[in-house]
This record gives C-alpha cells, sequence and structure tokens, in this order.
C-alpha cells in the first residue's frame, strides 16, 4: 500500500524500478516524466498515484516489440536527437502521442505540439527532424 | 507534502458532504480533479488539506452544442473540449485559448472546471511561508 502522496512517476520509478521515464522538474514543465494513460500522454508528476489505478500505463520501456526499437526510437538515434539523453525518454512518448494525435505535419505544427517537453542540450532541430521522419514513414506530414 | 487522507466518494452528494462536514476550516479539505494544478499546489505546500476528495470519475464531462449555445461540463478536459470540431469551427476563440494554453500532456488531464477555479499563479503567492505568517 503506498502512501497516498505518491505520484505516478515516482510509484512507477522508485516502486515499480521503471527507470526509464526520469524526473525533472516534478512539478508538470519539463516533459521528463511524460507516459501514456489509456493511450493519452500526460506528466506522470502530476498524477497521485491511487489515482491511476486501473488505468493503462505505458512507459518508455513498452514501445519497442522484443530487440526491435520503436520506429521513433530509431529516428532519435539515426538524427542524434540527444546530447545528455536525460529528457530523451518522455521526448519520445510525447513524440508518439504527437504523430498518432496527426499532429506532426510540419517542423511548425511539430514544435507547437511537443511544447510540454524541454531539452536543456537544445537538441530541438534534431529532435523535430526525428518525429517528422517517423510521421512521413507513416504516411503524414510534408 | 503534507500527509493527507485520500478519499474517492462513490457520487457527488458524497463528495459535497465530505466538505461540509470540515464546517469552516474548509482548507482542510480539498477536491482534487484532473490534479494538474492541485498535485503542484501539494508538492509545494500551497495547500495543505488533511483530506483530499477525488472527483474523478463524478463530474460530468458532456461538450452540448446544440442550438441553444454552448455548454460545457465541468469534467470535461481543456484537449477534448480543443479539438470538438463545433467548439473549433464555430468557437474558434475558445479552441484557440485552450490550445495557447499549458501543454498537451497538461491540455490532455485538465478539467475545465479546476481550470477556471485555479489558483492564484504568482510565485510570490505560492511561496509558501514567504509572506505568510504561518
Amino acid at each position: 500500500m503506498l502512501d497516498p502522496r505518491t505520484t505516478l512517476l515516482d510509484a512507477l520509478r522508485e516502486h515499480l524500478h521503471l527507470t526509464g521515464l526520469k524526473k525533472g522538474c516534478g512539478l508538470g514543465q519539463c516533459g521528463a516524466c511524460t507516459v501514456l494513460i489509456d493511450g493519452k500522454r500526460m506528466k506522470s508528476c502530476l498524477w497521485l498515484s491511487a489515482l491511476a489505478q486501473g488505468r493503462d500505463i505505458t512507459t518508455i520501456e513498452g514501445i519497442a516489440r522484443g530487440d526491435e526499437l520503436h520506429p521513433l526510437q530509431a529516428a532519435f538515434i539515426e538524427r542524434d536527437a540527444f546530447q545528455c539523453g536525460y529528457c530523451t525518454p518522455g521526448q519520445i512518448m510525447a513524440g508518439v502521442a504527437c504523430i498518432a494525435e496527426g499532429h506532426a505535419g510540419s517542423a511548425h505544427e511539430v514544435r507547437d505540439w511537443m511544447s510540454g517537453n524541454i531539452c536543456r542540450c537544445g537538441a530541438y532541430d534534431h529532435i523535430v527532424a526525428a518525429i517528422q521522419d517517423t510521421a512521413r514513414k507513416q504516411g503524414q506530414g510534408s | 507534502m503534507h500527509p493527507f487522507a485520500l478519499h474517492q466518494p462513490r457520487d457527488i452528494a458524497a463528495a459535497i458532504s465530505l466538505r461540509a462536514q470540515s464546517g469552516r476550516s474548509d482548507s482542510a479539505v480539498e477536491y482534487i480533479a484532473g490534479g494538474t494544478d492541485m498535485v503542484q499546489l501539494l508538492q509545494e505546500s500551497v495547500r495543505r488539506p488533511d483530506q483530499l476528495v477525488s472527483l474523478a470519475g463524478l463530474l460530468d464531462n458532456r461538450i452540448d452544442t446544440g442550438a441553444k449555445g454552448l455548454r460545457l461540463d465541468a469534467g470535461a478536459t481543456m484537449a477534448e473540449v480543443a479539438a470538438n470540431p463545433v467548439v473549433a469551427a464555430d468557437y474558434p476563440v475558445i479552441a484557440q485559448a485552450l490550445l495557447n494554453s499549458a501543454s498537451p500532456q497538461v491540455r490532455n488531464q485538465a478539467s475545465l472546471g479546476g481550470n477556471l477555479l485555479q489558483r492564484t499563479r504568482r510565485p510570490y503567492f505560492s511561496r509558501h511561508g514567504l509572506f505568510s505568517a504561518q
């Protein structure tokens, strides 16, 4: 039984040892803790874990198929879309959702719809390119 | 974060009753809906309720776009309202205002009711203890 103060972020990282998602600000600003909850991207630091009971949660650990990377994970490597890598799991989860929502049409649109994820290394150009590459392969964007 | 007991009442009447029991010390019992504002306030000890009452699943979340006008229920999320095709076509200022707020992740979680009831977002207001006598 977890303390009711436990956030979903802490439940996943500290109790279930799913350390892919990262704790950045803890206040919903940076996006490093982004997960999919019932298929929608959310910031796990803004959820009390008790209130996420019964929901379907996908973390970065859940998007590859065995040893085969998710196309967006492969595109991040291809495009060198990170430096330190701390924001990357959150960027990729938000990017997966951004493409699934149909918001990856142009670079401008990607930037707009990726505004919830901060990269202090400033790898934005490459992140946008990786998302656009993946969206294009799925028949979206220009 | 100040310790609290979390309640997940089965209906709105039970949720209201939990708050009513607190009498005048209304800061001792607080509601949480989407949680995007409340969890931040709890994290920074701006709010220190002893009891937290969840409204998850209790608020209506319809978006009624009938001939009489637009009716948005408190439990609808910012993302749901912004993505509604009738809202986007006939009430573009609402859709645009929502899409210019927060981030896609927060809009997926935040309820309209909680959005309107947000606490003042000012560092000097939110910083616990800085200007308070406690």
